[in-house]
């Protein structure tokens, strides 16, 4: 009797495995569709966008709005000045800044002074120089 | 004995009804055990399906990465009029969302046919409001169409797809293979309807085709586009072609031809309008092909510079007619012959080279021959072989008769001159970019010329527009050089030379620092005027201005980054 008992309950469990399977399997399926549509959405969105702005910025567009506007193209010849002051700067901390990169050295003490801070630049260029946010 | 005939009665009416369920357990047993796969597949080819999913096309580029061909989706409303019901209302809904006309409308929805369109490829704010009315038997069909953002730019290059998406002209034919992406698949349950309920996670994705990057700068190309079609205006010309070439690597930067077309609208175009002429199209160059005779004598020592030529006051007698001067002439330098055009100079100086050598020297020049530029539709040109020449060829090929060269032939032969003596084919396509691999394609190189006889070649054509007939073509603080041409064009309803037919043509170089261009262009019957110097050498001076700036500010941005 127990013997029938387990039995009929393990088939029973077997069976739910199955079940829940194929109905994940659904689920997936779905989630899938609906995934599928909201795709297909985004992407009509996208080449409706892209041909309203291809309408206003073509370059004929582009050029016509360019010669209205007046604008020039810059002169080759034309010096942007990075760094006016030629001359080597002389730091007015000088004695703090050698005892603090002996101490670095020796006791590697972290952190440096300000002033050698200030020399730091970014890429070359002043921390107040404005990089062009654009690639051609 | 009744009951023996009762039983007996039962005994067969059991028996048939036995027998009947029988034959039905025999049909259900073949129906449902031995049939049992061919009406699985019945049933899944009713619920599910298979959908092939096309890979994207691929883009197609220019030189600073602008998008000259890309794909959008579109929508196109079809109704079946059969399920339509009430189909004045329905008629009324759609001619106001679509714009149409009622009556149209309605006599589409009377059809008796099962799919009709009602209109193609609407914009997304008539799809929308299409959609919210929820019309019975109207529905959308979603498509990928081509899409080339540029308009009529690029146009004979890019070429145009059919409504396949297969290529039918231009890059889009010859690098068909290469852009048209690879097919998928994606499974799919479908209701009674047919509508699509849900994807099986299985599936096969789709691969994009590769996107083309091609040499063309879209900047250039509108300057080109933009002061052709002001100088077809201005002299009321029937068409004309420009190619922009760079000697250095062989790339073209622009390629124009008038009368264009916007591949966004295939149907509205003509064919003769969508044939790129630069490649298609051969005409006799007149003056133009004078530098084949100028290299010829240069390279081999015949003459200097400076020597001197008697140009028979402007008429000068040969076998079979009487050659003429535009401005009749006398003694010549050599330099002037060509930077004056003098067609008797000429013809003496090849003359006394002899009709083989020449020949020799218009094969050098590569002409007579497809330049192998990655565009389709490419012809030869013609050229006789020198044993067919009449006497009176010899003296009239030199000047450009009798010889038939496309516009790419003109800027191949000039671009040899100006780079040196090294044959670069000219090209279209820089690289080919997929998602597992990047193509990139180098010119092809050839030595054909020494430099030293370009370079005094080169004195000879900066002379013609710093003294001579292409004084229109000279650009402030660059160093220019090129030939005129003005051709009659060969009427064959009167069978000889047109008197007021021509063909204007100026090719020449431009050089500062390291930007060294060759641009070819050529009118086909201009009427207000029909010189070279006069039509063409002005255009070649407005591009070239304009290219030489835009070229400049490009290399000095670079500098500075």
């Amino acid at each position: 009797m127990l013997k029938k008992v387990i039995s009929t309950i393990l088939i029973f469990l077997f069976c739910l495995g199955y079940l829940h399977q194929k109905i994940a399997l659904s689920v997936e399926a779905y989630r899938l569709t609906d995934h599928y549509r909201k795709y297909r959405q985004l992407v009509d969105k996208r080449d409706v966008l892209l041909y309203n702005l291809s309408e206003k910025t073509s370059l004929a567009e582009i050029n016509v709005w360019a010669r209205h506007h007046q604008f020039e193209f810059a002169p080759s010849e034309k010096v942007i000045a990075l760094r006016m002051n030629t001359e080597p700067q002389r730091s007015t901390h000088q004695g703090v800044d050698t005892i603090m990169q002996l101490a670095t050295r020796l006791f590697k003490v972290p952190g440096e002074s300000e002033v050698l801070a200030k020399e730091k630049t970014k890429k070359g260029l002043p921390q107040n120089a404005s990089v062009p946010d654009y690639s051609d | 004995m009744k009951k023996l005939r009762v039983s007996t009665r039962y005994r067969v009416i059991y028996l048939f009804f036995s027998a009947l369920f029988i034959i039905l357990w025999i049909k259900i047993f073949y129906l449902q055990i031995l049939r049992v796969d061919f009406f699985h597949n019945l049933a899944r080819k009713q619920y599910n399906s298979i959908v092939s999913i096309t890979g994207g096309r691929g883009r197609i580029y220019d030189a600073k990465d602008r998008i000259l061909a890309t794909n959008i989706t579109s929508y196109s409303v079809y109704a079946d009029p059969q399920i339509v019901t009430d189909k004045e209302h329905t008629a009324r809904i759609l001619a106001e969302e679509l714009s149409l006309d009622k009556d149209d409308v309605l006599e589409k929805l009377n059809r008796s046919r099962r799919f009709v369109w009602i209109k193609r490829q609407i914009p997304w704010p008539e799809k929308e409001a299409v959609e919210e009315h929820n019309l019975p038997g109207v529905g959308l069909r979603r498509k990928i169409k081509r899409f080339y953002p540029q308009k009529t730019i690029a146009a004979h290059v890019l070429g145009m797809v059919d409504i396949d998406n297969q290529g039918l002209e231009g890059i889009e034919l010859k690098y068909d293979e290469v852009l048209r992406g690879k097919e998928g698949f994606i499974q799919r349950f479908k209701d009674s309807a047919a509508r699509g309920l849900i994807f099986l996670p299985e599936s096969l994705t789709p691969q994009e085709g590769a996107d083309v990057y091609l040499t063309l700068d879209g900047q250039i190309q509108y300057w080109a586009e933009k002061y052709l079609a002001e100088t077809i205006d201005k002299f009321g010309a029937k068409g004309g072609s420009v190619v922009v070439l760079d000697t250095q690597s062989g790339g073209v930067l622009a390629l124009v031809n008038f009368p264009d077309f916007n591949p966004n609208k295939p149907g509205s175009s003509q064919a003769s309008e969508r044939k790129n002429q630069a490649l298609t199209d051969m005409f006799e160059p007149g003056s133009v092909f004078k530098i084949v005779t100028l290299i010829a004598a240069l390279n081999e020592g015949a003459f200097n510079e400076d020597d001197m030529f008697f140009c028979e006051n402007g008429e000068y007698k040969i076998p079979g007619t009487v050659l003429h001067d535009y401005h009749p002439y006398g003694n010549l330098s050599f330099r002037e012959v060509f930077s004056k055009s003098s067609n008797i100079g000429v013809a003496k100086i090849a003359q006394s080279l002899g009709k083989n050598t020449l020949y020799r020297y218009i094969k050098k020049l590569q002409f007579a021959k497809a330049t192998g530029i990655d565009l389709p539709g490419e012809i030869n040109g013609f050229m006789k072989e020198p044993n067919q020449w009449s006497k009176t060829s010899g003296y009239i090929v030199p000047i450009g008769q009798e010889v038939g060269v496309t516009l790419i032939q003109l800027a191949q032969a000039m671009s040899i001159i100006v780079s040196e003596g090294e044959l670069i084919q000219p090209y279209v396509v820089k690289k080919v970019v997929h998602e597992h691999y990047t193509n990139e394609i180098p010119p092809i190189k050839k030595n054909v010329l020494s430099p030293r006889v370009c370079e005094r070649a080169k004195a000879v054509l900066i002379d013609v527009v710093e003294n001579g007939t292409g004084r229109s073509a000279w650009i402030e603080g660059a160093l220019v050089g090129g030939k005129t041409g003005t051709a009659q064009k060969f009427d064959v309803s009167i069978r000889r030379y047109s008197p007021n037919k021509y063909r204007a043509s100026f090719v020449g170089f431009i050089e500062k620092e390291d930007i060294s261009l060759v641009i070819a262009i050529s009118i086909d019957e201009p009427r207000k005027s029909h010189l070279g110097g006069t039509v063409a050498a002005p255009l070649f001076g407005m591009i070239g201005k304009e290219t030489l700036r835009y070229l400049r500010y490009q290399n000095s941005s670079s500098r500075l980054q």
